[in-house]
């Protein structure tokens, strides 16, 4: 047995010691067969755009990388050696700091790590990937400053200016600074800049602030080395520019300089500053230059401020743009055809378009109106206001009580009579007045009470006028004929003189009558109770009367043949015969003028004050 | 508490063996073993995901070679043989990935120490070839290497982790065996049930490793065996030296 156990035995113990290194061993791999990528491809764009730079200051490069898919891990630029910029977005900016870097060339490079896309293991641990560089010559200069770019000229439009200045020449342009100042007592203050343009090209630009006055503009322009600036443009233009013109009656035509300075401002305001800074008008926007205003004070003087009022604060305005305009505002009516002026309270009436109005000469103001019907081209009115006739056909005429304004009565005649030619009233309180009828003869009625004064039918007498006080009426054909005088008395009339030069017009005033020949050009003054000869005086050459108040001491021609032709207004003082006043109008010829006092009315829109 | 005493118990049985014993045996066995290995799997899988890389499972745990020792005792009756044996089975997983810039594994290799008795019956015999019924009953000892190998291009990085485990198992089968002269060649087959403590490091059996959700990673060997054996018999000469060659 100790020769066999053994053999067996080792064996055994042998086999188990080896059977026990025998473990297991995985052996199988998954390959998963992905190939190498040899090259990528990635895009570049640079702002500013260059292959290579020369830079006169400090400047931002603005890099955009198109990755076309494949992952970045970083980007990194390097001026030379040092690393100015490192990060793992595909776009960013880059300072080149001319102040480090000046003077001298140097090398930008930018290096670019992506990941190679292979879907490797080296990949998808980032352990894999490209590196891919690009360079750029870097070339720092000294900058000189720049040369002073001179404003050319300034052009106002309607509220705008338009400033143009030389174009810069040099290089490293950076920005033109405009710079715009106000004026206090011929002094620059206030300057503040106005805009800032950055492309050298544009050299010009519009200030629609402008709102006038005097300001001064400069220019600086700014280059990498410097900047210098301009001499100050001195520019002048009216401010808001308010004109305020009186346009007859009671308006007024306000025009301003339209600012066009849309942004910023919000409206206009007109204030009445005669009665208190009161606002007479206030726009919606500043798109409007002009307003039509008719509460002018009638023979005042007015003053009124425009002010442009800003957006920012709302409600907000600047004096210093504020424009003020005075108006003096003239004792005008609005045109007319016939003028009729009373003795009381300075009431007159203005016939115009067959419409009668009743006015104050002082104030101006319009007390009413009444339409006397078409054809309508006179009327009579009494010297105490007290009665208003206008004739019709034949045997009827209109009657208006002043009292009663509106109501107009018509008041049949006794007898027809053909139709009436023109009518006076004289006297105060009396209503007596005259009407001619050229083929039957001749009648004064009193047309206060409608009663029939006198009448007498005859060929021989026509154009008669009564005297203001009625007690005196003088006649005459209109050609041919001598004039006479006749005593009013009870129903009848007495012959008391002739006059012996003819043909002429007539002028019963209060105890004189006053005799027009416009063959001699001269006035006769007479007595109108006795016929005698006062005075005579001399009229102008071609000098046409105009009727006017039988109480006026004036009397007024003018040598304008039609009413819209200019000529010569003369004035004469009929108690004296001397010529108060002379003028040459200027639209107005001799259509109808009256004086009032020492003012002289015109029917086509203006009043003559005589001193 | 039951792996402390399997020594005694082999202890006790040997001697009784000795003083009883009709022939002294050694033997051998190889063959292979297949390994369930559940909780093992599911590592992988779990390695497979956190790793990730693309990568596939490339082995796990496969059917592998396993070989064993026996010393034992033969006696006339019951049983028909009482022997100790060592048993040493190893399996092993694996998820890689490779490609022209590197290669990745994730590799376990768990090898199982058997120390156990057995007990066989035979339970017919003719002549040369017999037929015996056997339970083993065993110290189960894990010992399992994690490698997580990483290589991108020329640089690698490995790390190994060792565990244990200790355990147990039971394993009935049938022996179908030729007898000639002191040799018994046989084919065995049969079953392992193991019971196992959860891996952990070698000498930190706190130091467990678990998986994500906290299940203890233990190793299980159940699975078939198929071996041939090949044993010697001595018959011991002091007590019936003359029955030998009719055995």
């Amino acid at each position: 047995m100790t020769k066999r156990i053994p053999v067996p035995l080792v064996l055994i113990f042998l086999l188990a010691i080896l059977l026990c290194n025998c473990t297991y061993k995985p052996k199988i791999e998954f390959d998963r067969g992905i190939k190498k990528p040899d090259s990528a491809v990635i895009g570049i764009s640079l702002s500013p755009q260059d292959t290579a730079y020369t830079l006169y200051e400090s400047t931002d490069l603005n890099f955009t990388l198109r990755m076309f898919g494949l992952p970045l891990y970083s980007v990194t630029f390097f001026m030379d050696e040092n690393k100015i910029y490192n990060n793992e977005d595909t776009a960013g900016v880059v300072h080149l700091d001319f102040y480090t870097y000046y003077p001298g060339t140097h090398t930008l490079t930018m290096v670019v790590t992506t990941g190679s896309n292979s879907g490797s293991l080296a990949d998808l641990l980032h352990s894999e990937g490209f590196v891919i560089s690009k360079k750029w010559k870097i070339h720092f200069l000294q900058c000189d400053p720049p040369t002073a770019c001179q404003i050319k000229r300034i052009i106002d439009t309607n509220g705008t200016s338009m400033i143009t200045w030389e174009k810069y020449q040099g290089v490293a342009f950076k920005a033109y600074y405009i710079f715009k100042a106000s004026d206090l007592y011929g002094n620059i203050w206030d300057e503040r800049m106005i805009r800032i343009i950055t492309y050298p090209g544009d050299t010009s630009i519009f200030d629609s602030t402008a709102l006038g006055g005097t300001v001064y503009y400069r220019i600086e322009v700014f280059n990498s080395g410097g900047y210098a600036y301009s001499n100050y443009y001195m520019h002048e233009t009216n401010k808001s520019g308010l004109k305020a013109t009186w346009t007859g009656g009671g308006t007024i035509k306000f025009t301003w300089n339209q600012s066009r300075f849309y942004r910023n401002f919000d409206k206009y305001e007109i204030t009445d500053e005669t009665s208190g800074k009161e606002v007479i008008y206030s726009t919606d926007s500043i798109s409007v230059n002009s307003f039509i205003y008719n509460g002018g004070i009638f023979g005042g003087t007015m003053k009124f401020t425009i002010r442009l009022y800003g957006k920012y604060p709302s409600f907000s305005y600047n004096d210093d743009n504020n424009s003020t305009a005075t108006v003096n505002i003239g004792k005008t009516f609005p045109a007319f055809d016939k003028f009729y002026n009373t003795s009381v309270n300075n009431i007159a009436y203005l016939l115009n378009d067959y419409k009668l109005s009743r006015r104050d000469l002082a104030t101006g103001q319009m007390y009413g109106t009444v339409d006397l019907g078409f054809g309508t081209s006179w009327c009579a009115v009494s010297p105490d206001d007290n009665l208003i006739i206008t004739p019709t056909f034949w045997d009827s005429y209109k009657k208006i009580i002043p009292s009663n304004f509106y109501h107009i009565e018509t008041v049949q005649l006794p007898v027809s009579y053909g139709p009436c030619m023109e009518t006076t009233l004289s006297g105060v309180g009396s209503g007596m007045g005259q009407m001619d009828m050229p083929q039957n003869g001749y009648f004064i009625y009193n047309f206060q009470s409608n009663a029939m004064v006198f009448s007498k039918i005859t060929t021989s007498l026509s154009c008669g006028r009564i005297s203001p006080d009625g007690n005196y009426v003088i006649t005459g054909f209109s050609s041919g004929s001598p004039l006479k005088c006749y005593r009013i008395t009870n129903n009848d009339f007495e012959f008391v003189w002739t006059n012996p030069s003819s043909p002429c017009d007539f002028i019963p005033k209060t105890n004189l009558v006053a005799l027009v020949n416009k063959t001699t050009s001269t006035v006769d003054i007479r007595d109108v109770a006795s016929g005698q000869l006062a005075f005579t005086f001399t009229t102008g050459s071609g000098e046409n009367y105009h009727d006017t108040d039988p109480n006026n001491p004036f009397m007024l021609f003018s040598t304008a043949a039609a009413w819209n032709q200019k000529g010569r207004l003369s004035v004469y003082d009929y108690t004296t015969g001397a010529k108060v006043y002379e003028v040459y109008t200027l639209n107005s010829g001799w259509a109808p003028f009256a004086i009032q006092d020492a003012t002289i009315y015109s029917g086509v829109g203006f009043q003559i004050k005589l001193q | 508490m039951l792996y402390r005493s399997f020594p005694v118990l082999f202890a006790l049985i040997f001697c009784a063996g000795l003083t009883s014993g009709q022939s002294f045996t050694v033997g051998m066995n190889i063959g292979f073993g297949s390994y369930s290995m559940q909780s093992l799997r599911q590592l992988q899988e779990y390695r497979l995901e956190s790793a990730g890389l693309p990568a596939q499972v490339t082995d796990n745990f496969p059917a592998n070679w396993t070989s064993g020792i026996e010393v034992g005792i033969g006696f006339p009756k019951f049983p028909s043989h009482l022997y100790w044996f060592f048993q040493f089975s190893s399996t092993g997983a694996r998820v890689s990935s490779v490609d022209y810039s590197g290669e990745m594994k994730l590799d376990i290799v768990a090898n199982a120490l058997q120390f156990g008795t057995c007990l066989e019956q035979d339970v017919w015999r003719i002549k040369f070839f017999s037929l015996s019924v056997s339970g083993k009953v065993s110290y189960l000892v894990t010992q399992a290497t994690t490698l997580d190998y990483l290589r991108i291009y020329d640089q690698g990085e490995r790390t190994e982790y060792r565990f244990s485990a200790n355990g147990g198992g039971f394993e009935p089968g049938l022996l179908a065996g030729f007898n000639i002269w002191y040799l018994r060649m046989g084919i065995y087959g049969g079953y392992l049930f193991s019971i196992s403590e959860g891996l952990h490091l070698p000498h930190e059996s706190k130091a467990m490793l678990e998986m994500p959700n906290g299940e203890k990673v233990i190793p299980q060997w159940n699975g078939w065996r198929a071996l041939l054996t090949l044993d010697f018999r001595i018959p011991m000469a002091k007590k019936n030296p003359g029955k030998e060659n009719t055995e």
